[in-house]
């Protein structure tokens, strides 16, 4: 005996003693190998545990005996490959969960809801006896098919012709009468073996079927080539059941195995299920159609029977099985060989469409999931959407003006193809983006526009963004898509805005979600956001680097440069929590009173991501006096603040430094927080003196806390009544204007709500010198003027 | 759904778990040995088997519905105090997690007082003291109890102490259908046993604990069909009582029909017979009447010995000739004979599933303890030399 063989003994030798000692095993009888396939046949008699009387009757009443006789063909790969499994040759065949096979083979049963070849790795060969005693079992008490495991649907697996049908499509055909539906049937006839196979689609598209149009239905070409194969189309029956006398649904409720090959037994089946007047109605019509043609050959029909169930189908949420076949017809005569033609069974694929990628992905088949809009089909927002295309979530307009460039590959969600000159990267993204998603079954249109224009012309907008789209989800990263969205002109309404972005090389990802009525709105919620990141210092240390003023426009917004080096795996870690994300709030919906914002940051080990939510509550608007254009929107931190501190001082005019962010294009002032006043500040019923000590240092540390993406916005103080801004304000507003680059604000809070005045620096060019002499307002000059 | 009625492997003693359609549960004695509580030994730990079956009330209490103790003897209650809370409800403790109790049944004996005759073991005491308190309670609050203090004395004192308890007393003969105070109708138990005392009977044999036992036939429901399962379990009842029981109830042997049958006191000789084992051998003679009794099988019954294996030889209970006594009364009904510490049920438990077709024994899965356990690793010394 060489080595080899012996190995292979102990092996063996081993299962049989594992089989030997499994609690239902009564007996066990081993052949010797099979010299040829090394295959070893073992012969167990398995004791099933049936009810007590079953036992004392020595049989089931469906035949099944209290020791049943198995045989186990150890194959000369086991272990790595399961154990063949054989029932006695008079077992009945009929049962659910039995293999399809020929009828000069033991049957066979199937298990398993899944790979016996993993089973058998995942629990060992008592996990596989242990499944085969209880199949055996479950089969004797008729409950192989279990209601919450679902109908098992009739195996088709063995066979040459595929359907591809939309099966969510297909049953919302269904009716409570019966009924049939003729529909589009594209098909590829090809060799196979010795004959010939189908594979062929059903399409979504009702045909009506006259004898004037029949002819068009059907066509066929060659593809030429040596492969003998051809394309055409036809069409394709679908019947199902109605109602009983009763008013009771026909629902077909016995198992029965696939015995259909010619029309009499289709005829036999569709009467079982209840679809029989319908067929015969369906085809008795098709061929009066097509009385006065002839066909020279004949031509594939699919037929879907559609079979109720008394509960849902395994792996699906409804009750209705599809079981198609194929006919080849001809004309005149409709049926070549009468109730004789040959019916082939065929197998069903599900479509690539929506409700199966939903149901793939946890979610419901039936769900209607909102029109969305992807603006920006870049590495995240490419990302972003495909994920949710892949859980038939996909958003329905992509907006886009870029095209891909060779570095897009690097980290794009799309994967160019092999071939000459990139001729497949070179398109616009929203196009390639487009393509994908109707690829996965679900429609979309691509838009090859730049955002800002968009936002600025209301027609455009109506169409593009219309208003009763669920949301915008912007991953564009630039910084003027934000200002634009956050600034539609009055008049423009377009949806809820949720932005995603990255920051500081991908470490970190900030998901914005605008509040009702657009408040917060996308540009309150980066101010909010930088305040919290502000907060966290784990983040502002990632986030927040260098000092120079300007670069803040630069600091990690999105990856949108094409020097921003990150992985495409570090884009994907937090564009998937981020889709998520987005998947979730379709089910529950968006919040109802807040707007909300997700910061998630990636650890050290490179691998952990935290994310944290916040509830952002609207935030507050002020009217500018004389400048109607522009606004003031105060945060709830800065408003508590300003709040509390004029309780503080009853009877006299209080203030403090506002800080935030200033957008230009929006002419928007987004008040986020207040620093206190300093102490040399005088407070009187008449006025408010700001004083100077410590401002500017406070004012520096803070902007510089933030890489001067918060800064100094301006002052506010309190009015006593409801009163605009003084004559005194606006000669301070004046100075203050004059003494920094960009616009100011003096925020006033009175009993009737805030005002504010606007300090804009004049139209001409200021002069450092004159904007020193403006004391003691000078100390709002947070912002360094750029060096030259 | 399906009941289910678990013997678990205690040796010479019994626990039982019924799982009611209804998802009720109802425990019938204990044994829990120190042994089964000691994970380096390898006695099954049955406290861990019973704890994986119960469920967890709203304020996180395991609870049974009901705890049957047939009758007071050490090895039906072997276990009381370390792993069931008893005391009052608010005295539970999370940090102990001990089994809450929704409802006792329990026979008149807990109103007898100890004697020389009457010797009571530590969780029997705390038995019958707990048994007292929630009658105690029954009576100060009118009736007015809940879970964890209530309590369905099963047979009158004869002492008249069970007069003023009309309300949670059920008499011998009777039929009950409540569990934890509720109508349960995936459950119906007559009350076969104790019965009142005879005048002809000695004083001090009707006293002894196991002619005391409670005798039950439970009819339960499975998958949706009623009295598809009988269970008839009798604690230590002797030979007297099955014998005097056959004599009661001749005329209708319905009322003593099973599916499945307790083999009583751990498959004693002495529930068969008046003669003695170890000294008759095979001249001892089977009591017709209480044989009669003990074989109104339904079709495929089987009758469960909760023993030790039962060997070849003159040891009683288990004894060898009752169970062959018992082994030819299941073969009248085509039904089997098993044991729970016969080596092809080690370490598992006989567990019987009731569905719509009737009792069956459910088979045990394979391990993957049984193939990768540690085998005498940990369990025998191993010298290395």
């Amino acid at each position: 005996m060489t080595e080899e063989t012996a190995a292979r003994s102990e092996v063996i030798g081993r299962a049989l003693r594992l089989i030997g000692e499994h609690p239902a095993v009564a007996s066990i009888f081993a052949s010797a190998a099979n010299p040829e396939t090394c295959a070893t046949t073992v012969d167990v008699a398995l004791q099933l545990g049936l009810p007590n009387a079953w036992i004392a009757d020595g049989a089931s009443p469906n035949g099944m005996r209290a020791i049943e006789q198995v045989t186990l063909i150890l194959p000369a790969a086991f272990p790595l490959k399961p154990p063949l499994i054989y029932l006695r040759a008079d077992f009945d065949r009929s049962l659910a969960h039995m293999n399809p096979g020929p009828p000069h083979e033991r049957p066979v049963p199937c298990i398993y809801d899944g790979s016996l070849v993993e089973l058998l790795q995942q629990q060992g060969l008592a996990g596989l006896l242990n499944q085969l005693v209880l199949w055996l079992e479950n089969a004797a008490l008729c409950c192989l098919i279990d209601p919450r495991h679902g109908w098992k649907p009739v195996r088709r697996d063995s066979l040459d012709d595929f359907i591809v049908a939309e099966a969510a499509h297909l049953r919302s055909l269904v009716t409570r009468q019966e009924g049939h539906a003729v529909l589009r049937f594209d098909y590829l006839h090809y060799p196979l073996g010795e004959g010939t196979a189908f594979h062929g689609e059903v399409g979504r598209d009702l045909l009506k079927v006259n004898a004037r149009t029949v002819g068009d239905l059907f066509g066929e070409g060659s593809l030429g080539g040596e492969h003998r194969a051809a394309v055409g189309r036809a069409l394709a029956i679908f019947v199902w059941p109605g109602k009983l006398p009763s008013g009771h649904p026909v629902v077909a409720d016995s198992y029965e195995p696939e015995t259909v090959f010619d029309m009499a037994s289709l005829m036999g089946r569709a009467a079982s299920y209840g679809c029989a007047v319908p067929l015969r109605t369906a085809l008795n019509w098709l061929e009066r159609c097509l009385s006065t043609y002839t066909t020279n050959g004949l031509c594939p029909i699919a037929i879907v029977l559609c079979a109720r169930r008394p509960f849902h189908i395994i792996g699906s949420d409804s009750v209705l099985e599809l079981c198609p076949y194929l006919v080849e017809i001809g004309a005149p005569q409709l049926l070549p060989d009468g109730e004789r033609t040959r019916v082939r069974p065929a197998g069903h694929r599900h479509a690539i469409a929506a409700p199966l990628l939903r149901s793939m992905s946890g979610g419901e088949a039936t769900e209607q999931t909102p029109h969305w809009i992807q603006l920006g089909a870049g590495s995240l927002g490419s990302k972003i959407a495909v994920h949710l295309a892949r859980a038939g979530r996909a958003p329905r307009t992509v907006i886009d003006r870029a095209s891909l460039s060779p570095h897009n590959s690097a980290r794009h969600a799309l994967v160019p193809s092999p071939g000459s000159m990139q001729m497949t990267w070179m398109g616009a993204k929203a196009t390639a983006l487009v393509d994908a998603i109707k690829g996965l079954g679900q429609a979309a249109d691509a838009h090859i526009e730049d955002i800002i224009e968009v936002t600025r012309d209301a027609a455009h907008a109506r169409r593009l963004l219309p208003k009763k789209s669920w949301v915008i989800v912007n991953s564009t990263a630039s910084l003027a898509a934000r200002e634009a969205l956050a600034s539609v002109p009055a008049g423009i309404v377009i949806p809820r805005v949720i932005e995603t972005s990255l920051f500081a090389e991908g470490r970190v990802g900030l998901m914005s979600i605008e509040g009702p009525k657009r408040n917060p709105n996308t540009g309150d919620l980066i101010t909010e956001a930088y305040a919290l990141m502000r907060d966290d210092d784990a983040v502002s240390g990632l986030v927040f680097i260098g000092s120079d003023a300007l670069r803040r426009q630069a600091i990690g917004e999105g990856c949108g440069s094409a020097t921003m080096v990150l992985s495409d795996a570090r884009i994907s870690m937090l564009a998937a929590p981020m889709a998520e994300a987005l998947a979730a709030l379709q089910r529950s919906g968006l919040p109802s009173s807040a707007g909300r914002i997700l910061l998630g940051t990636i650890t050290k080990d490179e691998m952990s991501q935290s994310w944290r939510p916040h509830e952002v509550a609207p935030w507050i608007l002020a009217a500018v006096d004389g400048a109607s254009t522009w606004s003031v929107r105060i945060a709830g931190r800065a408003h508590r603040k300003i709040v509390d501190e004029v309780a503080r001082w009853p009877g006299v005019e209080a203030g403090g430094i506002l800080v935030g962010r200033f957008s230009e294009a929006a002419q928007t002032f987004y008040v986020v927080d207040v620093l206190p006043a300093p102490e040399d500040s005088q407070r009187s019923a008449e006025e408010f003196v700001l004083g100077t000590a410590g401002v500017r240092t406070a004012l520096r540390i803070y902007s510089e806390s933030t890489a001067h993406s918060l800064y100094c916005l301006g002052t506010w103080h309190s009015h006593l009544s409801a009163s605009g801004p003084s004559a005194r304000d606006r000669a301070t507003a004046a100075a203050v204007g004059l003494a920094r680059l960009t616009p100011s604000i003096l925020l006033i809070h009175t009993p009737g709500g805030y005002r504010a005045a606007l300090a804009a620096p004049p139209a001409c060019t200021v002069k450092r010198e004159n904007a020193a002499s403006a004391a003691p307002c000078e100390a709002l000059t947070g912002i360094s003027p750029p060096e030259p | 759904m399906a009941a289910k009625i678990t013997f678990f492997p205690v040796g010479n003693g019994d626990m039982t778990l019924i799982e009611l359609e209804s998802g009720r549960t109802v425990l019938i004695d204990l044994n829990i040995r120190a042994t089964a509580d000691d994970e380096d030994d390898d006695t099954p730990d049955v406290a861990k088997i019973l704890r994986d079956r119960l469920n967890r009330d709203s304020e996180g209490r395991l609870y049974v519905d009901a705890f049957l103790l047939s009758h007071p003897d050490q090895d039906h209650c072997t276990g009381l105090k370390k792993h069931f809370h008893l005391g009052p409800p608010t005295s539970w403790s999370k940090t102990a997690d001990k089994i809450f109790i929704r409802e006792i049944w329990s026979s008149p004996m807990v109103f007898r007082r100890a004697s020389s005759n009457y010797v009571l073991c530590d969780d029997a005491s705390a038995f019958n003291s707990e048994a007292r308190r929630r009658v105690e309670r029954f009576r100060d609050t009118g009736g007015s109890v809940s879970d964890g203090d209530r309590i369905l004395i099963l047979g009158e004192d004869e002492d008249g102490k069970t007069d003023d308890l009309t309300a949670i007393l059920v008499r011998v003969d009777e039929v009950f259908t409540r569990v934890d105070g509720q109508y349960d109708s995936s459950m119906s138990a007559r009350l076969l046993a104790p019965q009142p005392k005879s005048d002809d009977e000695d004083e001090e044999e009707l006293r002894s604990k196991n002619h005391s036992s409670t005798i039950l036939n439970i009819s339960l429901a499975g998958e949706g069909r009623a009295d598809v399962c009988r269970f008839l379990t009798g604690g230590d009842a002797e030979v007297a009582i099955w014998e005097r029981l056959w004599q009661r109830h001749a005329t209708r042997p319905d009322w003593l029909a099973y599916d499945i049958l307790q083999a009583p006191h751990h498959c004693s000789w002495h529930s068969l017979s008046y003669d003695s084992w170890s000294d008759r051998g095979e001249d001892a003679e089977v009591c017709e009447d209480a044989r009669s009794a003990l074989s109104q099988t339904r079709k495929g019954a089987v009758i469960v010995a909760s023993s030790k294996a039962i060997k070849n030889n003159d040891s009683d209970p288990p004894c060898i000739r009752a169970k062959r006594e018992y082994e030819a009364i299941a073969e009248e009904a085509n039904g089997s004979f098993k044991c729970t510490g016969e080596p092809e049920n080690k370490p598992d438990l006989l567990e019987f599933e009731v569905g719509q077709h009737g009792p069956r024994l459910k088979t045990q899965t394979m391990k993957a303890s049984a193939i990768v356990g540690p085998g005498v690793i940990g369990s025998q010394p191993l010298a290395h030399g």
